[in-house]
């Protein structure tokens, strides 16, 4: 098989229908105008929908759900009884995530799988899933994915990546799984010379529309030289601790182990937590490690930009901007970075 | 990992455990004897830790005290400070509770052999240290000395009271006690832990210190080690956190990129005191 494959609109849609009959497709699905990563995508909408600004939600909680049973227990006297949860083992796809997301699943791969330990229901999941990709043709204003070494057009990890060219996509398999998806569930012809310009001005198009820089380079060691800097102070002031950045952060993946009880029955189960809330680190005992906002806002910031890197190798950050566009008192990490470094925030 | 944790195939699902004994040790404190109901031994190392559920109510970290070679089962003594630990302190003799784990990195005794062993604890850190003074003594002639040291804040709160006779009465330990606050049956030193270092000389070339209490306690221990001239990479502490997953990825015990819980909860100074 070429690389560079062409097909139409109606050929994505009925891949993506008999992919249906065998495992669970998510895709961008508009639900009360906003884009989502959905199983109920509507066949008729799916091009609108792609088309869309990227989904509010990052896709990660497919692979690392927001809540998921670990096992049942029943206690009655001194009998006990532990079941663990069923795994899931069905097949799925995921459709026209943008590459920035993308790349935050290649980092939850490594968070997951290492350094030395693999989590084996995440990995579960990865493995039994297809990533595929969709050049970003409508990067939002807050979009900065360019300063992070990533693109609208880039997705090295996935399995699979489309460029919408107008009437139809071409079609790039990155991985064996992706060509299996192909070959398996796609109707497809060799793309024309013309039609991988076409996709390459697409990407190139994109990429000009993304204006917004983060100061990245070297500020894992400004941040960390302004370990007691008094800026950490005056970013956290106006943080009411909401949590919404860690919650729409691709690359967030902090959790809680916690249980619900009826009677002498109840499930322990996995959720996700935010380092954003003030009992995150508090001990049963009352001391805490990151007592007030000052502290857990500079964590997060170091999290992503100092100790992801020196733990992992990479800064926990994709420039996805959705921390940028929905925290509800506007904290701006490309503000804050540039604070840091003492340089003033670029257009 | 226990073998069964492991055939279960989640290291999130603990193993069914049973209180066969248990013994008030303070207000505050209660020792507690486990058995695995599989019968399988945790093959633990001293300093190391477990996740321990009360089902339906949560699970907390708690070290384990007893050292490694105990035959049966494994000891903790846990402190009723939170919603699982008050819930644990409600059971009884015969009641199930979950484990998991061991987690963690302890203290290594191999790597310390030869050398005058001194160990510094606060309060509740007499527990993992515990796990590792037994077994520093089961094996008495691989070490020179053997120090002692145990702070707590009054009379009343002291743990382990026969064990420490023992070690009092003991002629190949140094064991030195003290109180913050005493009482009128307190006939012992009154003070903090570090003010015990004024009695007795330490060889900064071949003491190791190992400390374990609270993180402010071990801020002022760790000034008399340094005076005392023992190395940072000579000197081990255990720290406490917020420990959930106990493998490193829940975030909850994370300082700087390090994970508490995987990486420690036992640390160098040397390794720990840029976090």
């Amino acid at each position: 098989m070429a690389e560079m494959q062409f097909m139409t609109h109606d050929q994505i849609v009925s891949l993506l229908q008999r992919f249906s009959e065998e495992g669970t497709v998510y895709a961008p699905t508009i639900v009360e105008d906003q884009v989502d990563f959905s199983s109920r995508w509507e066949a008729g909408e799916l091009v609108q929908a792609l088309k869309r600004g990227n989904s509010t939600l990052p896709p990660k909680d497919l692979f690392f759900p927001q809540t998921e049973s670990i096992f049942r227990f029943k206690s009655k006297d001194r009998d006990l009884q532990i079941e663990p949860a069923d795994p899931e083992e069905q097949k799925f796809l995921v459709f026209g995530v943008r590459p920035c997301d993308a790349r935050s699943i290649n980092m939850l791969d490594e968070v997951f799988g290492g350094p030395d330990f693999e989590e084996t229901y995440y990995k579960r999941r990865r493995d039994n899933s297809v990533l595929a990709t969709w050049t970003c043709v409508e990067p939002d204003q807050t979009c900065f994915c360019a300063s992070l070494g990533c693109g609208p057009g880039e997705a090295d990890n996935a399995d699979i990546h489309f460029t919408d060219v107008g009437e139809g996509a071409v079609v790039q398999p990155k991985s064996e799984k992706g060509r299996q998806l192909l070959q398996d569930f796609g109707s497809f012809r060799e793309a024309e010379v013309e039609e991988v310009k076409a996709a390459q001005r697409v990407v190139q198009k994109a990429e000009e529309q993304i204006s917004l820089q983060a100061p990245v380079e070297g500020v894992d060691d400004a941040l960390t030289d302004r370990f007691e800097d008094p800026v950490w102070g005056e970013v956290s002031a106006s943080c009411i601790g909401c949590g919404i950045c860690t919650y729409l952060c691709p690359t967030c993946h902090c959790y809680d182990l916690q249980s619900e009880v009826w009677g002498g029955e109840g499930v322990r189960y996995r959720c996700w937590d935010s380092c954003m809330f003030s009992d995150f680190t508090r001990m049963a005992g009352g001391e805490n490690p990151r007592p007030t906002k000052r502290e857990r806002i500079r964590n997060r910031y170091l999290h992503k930009f100092s100790y992801m890197p020196d733990r992992y190798g990479f800064y926990g950050c994709t420039g996805c901007g959705r921390c940028l566009a929905h925290c509800p008192v506007n904290i701006d990490v490309i503000e804050f970075l540039s604070r840091a470094k003492g340089v003033s925030p670029s257009e | 990992m226990t073998k069964a944790a492991e055939q279960q195939g989640s290291v999130y699902v603990p193993e069914p455990a049973t209180i066969v004994d248990k013994k008030r040790m303070t207000e505050e404190e209660t020792w507690y004897d486990l058995r695995l109901d599989s019968g399988e031994q945790l093959d633990h190392d001293p300093g190391q830790f477990v996740e321990v559920s009360v089902f339906g109510v949560g699970e907390a970290p708690i070290s384990i005290s007893s050292p490694p070679s105990k035959e049966d089962g494994f000891e903790l003594c846990i402190r009723h400070v939170g919603n699982v630990t008050n819930a644990i302190k409600k059971l009884g003799m015969g009641d199930k509770v979950g484990i998991r784990g061991p987690f963690g990195t302890g203290f290594d005794p191999d790597a310390v052999v030869g050398k005058d062993i001194l160990f510094v604890a606060g309060g509740l850190g007499l527990v993992p240290l515990r796990s590792l003074i037994w077994t520093v003594l089961e094996r008495r002639e691989d070490y020179e000395r053997v120090i002692i040291f145990y702070g707590t804040r009054s009379p009343a709160t002291i743990l382990y009271e026969d064990e420490l006779k023992q070690w009092e009465n003991d002629p190949t330990v140094e064991y030195h006690g003290t109180v913050d606050m005493a009482d009128d049956t307190w006939k012992g030193n009154v003070g903090v832990v570090t003010t015990l270092f004024s009695r007795v000389d330490l060889d900064p070339d071949n003491t190791v210190a190992f400390i374990c209490g609270p993180d402010i306690m071990f801020r002022f221990v760790v000034q008399e080690t340094e005076k005392v001239g023992i190395p940072d990479d000579m000197t081990f502490l255990s720290m406490e956190r917020r420990m959930k997953c106990g493998i490193g990825k829940c975030g909850h015990c994370q300082e700087g990129s390090v994970y508490i819980c995987r990486e420690g909860p036992c640390f160098s100074y040397e390794q720990i005191k840029a976090l």
